[in-house]
């Protein structure tokens, strides 16, 4: 087997274990945060505002509270939402992509109509209204950028099932009497997945991005829950002087945000390959 | 004469022209009459662009037809709703060009036998294994075929297996589109014998579509020619092969040696 650098190349494999680090430091979170209650929350008002140090590489924020630990805490609602919003995303349109993809006619025109609608408005704006409008919240900031993503899902699951009907053992299934829901689970679905789910894996990074743009706008999760957006806008008060608190979530943003999309470009990358038929 | 197994009558065949201003497109199907009397095997001939693809699949109701009628065992086919046709498309085996494709990639021979059982008993799956390997035997294959996957297959082995499964559900009619075309050669002639044995044993109907009227003609009781969405002649096979009448009939039957010559 070939080395996992070269298949992907150098930086996406950086890209990939940066991205694998990410997740487990977000698991681990109270075993491997120096200071877990304070990743948690907890106060310590005696540390306010210490700047990077061997006891607080990061510093600490206006509660005092390790930035270390604060960053790590973020990771978890920052990656639970970006895989939340891909998820609520392909639970809406997965379905609606391949239902309209396979029976076609007034069906697929209708709901592709409304997946339009959804498309004709600015993704964040739309994120930004819906937020609003259902208020701050983890779940509720989930489902206002899930609300925006879904139809690109939508779209791009049509395409497949609309390539995949096309198949002669789809068909074949069909002239041999099999019914509509068994088609789709067994010959349609199985076939369209893969595609959609490398793509959905690489929106993760998109989307937690978009999360975090929302609790920037104070329309994400609250405090003292730590989320790198909110974190960012928090420490913007008390920029430049205590430049670390801010610096410190939004490079954690940066570099997730970077890895995935980095990795996303390795991974289309290698598909071309394959298309070319060089490998 | 015996009640015909399969009457086709003026079916009429036009692929819908999009945009507002195109005119209506020449059919590719324009009114074709043929029948099919029952353990007879009727042959369709004709070059790419003949309509003969484009009859079958609407015969299977693959595409819709404009006019005529099309009668199955006594059932007009073209009037069966959606739910009736899923019943009624059991009594038709079909087998495709290209097994490789017409085979699920994902599924093992077993689960593609077991596929038009399960379409027709629901969930009952008692005797699926054994039911999968007796098609296997009669087709000619071993039963450790069933957990493999026709990508481990030759191409002679995949369209038995795809054989099998038309077989599945006793048709009354097995329909094949091209069904060497996509083989070696020496594969083609086993597939052919292999068909021709089916046909004296079980008194199978076919309906039997190729371009190559050499690959039909040693199976074939009748014979339909055609060209540009009509039927050119048909007739008994050994008519049409001892006195063509027409040209293009002839042609048809050199096409495997001079498609290269008339190519150039």
């Amino acid at each position: 087997m070939r080395g996992l650098h070269q298949r992907l190349g150098w930086p996406g494999a950086v890209s990939l274990a940066l991205i694998l680090i990410a997740f487990g430091m977000a698991l681990l979170a109270p075993w491997v945060a120096p200071f877990p209650d304070q990743g948690a929350g907890a106060p310590s008002i005696a540390t306010k505002f210490l700047p990077p140090s061997a006891d607080h590489l990061l510093g600490t924020d206006h509660l005092g509270r390790d930035m270390v630990s604060r960053v790590i805490y973020g990771a978890r609602v920052s990656l639970s939402s970006g895989l939340l919003i891909v998820a609520f995303s392909l639970l809406i349109g997965l379905p609606v992509g391949v239902l309209a993809g396979y029976f076609g006619g007034w069906l697929d025109e209708g709901l592709m109509r409304i997946t339009d609608v959804f498309l004709a408005f600015p993704a964040l704006l739309l994120a930004v209204l819906m937020a609003a409008a259902l208020g701050p919240g983890l779940l509720n900031s989930i489902v206002a950028v899930a609300v925006t993503w879904w139809p690109w899902y939508a779209r791009m699951a049509r395409a497949e099932v609309l390539a995949l009907r096309g198949q002669p053992y789809v068909e074949a299934a069909q002239l041999m009497g099999v019914g509509h829901p068994r088609i789709i689970l067994r010959h349609i679905l199985p076939a369209a997945v893969r595609p959609l789910s490398v793509q959905a894996a690489l929106d993760v990074g998109p989307a937690l991005l978009t999360a975090s743009a929302l609790s920037f706008l104070g329309l994400g999760v609250l405090p003292p829950t730590a989320d790198w957006g909110q974190m960012v806008d928090a420490g913007r008060k008390f920029f430049p002087e205590r430049w670390w608190y801010s610096a410190a979530p939004g490079m954690a943003v940066f570099i997730l945000a970077l890895a995935f999309s980095v990795l996303g470009d390795a991974l289309r990358d290698r598909a071309g390959g394959r298309r070319d038929g060089s490998a | 004469m015996t009640k015909p197994l399969l009457e086709v009558r003026d079916l009429v065949v036009r692929y819908g022209s999009r945009g507002l201003f195109r005119g209506q497109p020449r059919p590719a199907v324009s009114g074709v009459s043929l029948s099919l009397a029952p353990g007879q095997t009727l042959g369709v001939v004709g070059e790419s662009g003949s309509g003969k693809s484009s009859l079958l699949r609407a015969i299977l109701r693959l595409v819709p037809s404009e006019s005529g009628k099309v009668v199955l065992d006594g059932q007009d086919w073209l009037a069966l709703s959606p739910r009736e046709l899923r019943r009624a498309r059991q009594d038709i085996g079909v087998v495709a060009q290209n097994p490789f494709l017409s085979l699920s990639p994902r599924m093992t021979i077993a689960e593609i036998l077991a596929e038009p059982l399960l379409a027709r008993q629901g969930l009952a799956r008692r005797g699926l294994q054994d039911r999968a390997a007796e098609l296997l035997s009669r087709c000619g294959l071993p039963a450790d075929f069933l957990p493999r996957r026709a990508r481990e297959l030759s191409g002679g082995q995949a369209q038995r297996v795809a054989i099998a499964r038309a077989l599945a559900l006793d048709p009354k009619l097995l329909v094949l589109d091209e069904p060497t075309s996509a083989l070696d050669i020496s594969v083609q002639a086993q597939i052919l014998n292999f068909l021709s044995d089916l046909k004296a044993e079980s008194g199978l109907s076919m309906l039997f579509v190729t371009h190559n009227l050499k690959v039909v003609a040693h199976i074939s009781d009748h014979l339909v020619v055609m060209r540009n969405g009509e039927v050119l002649e048909q007739g008994t096979t050994a008519e049409l092969m001892s006195a063509p009448r027409h040209d293009y009939t002839h042609r048809l039957f050199g096409f495997g040696m001079r498609a290269r010559q008339t190519a150039v």
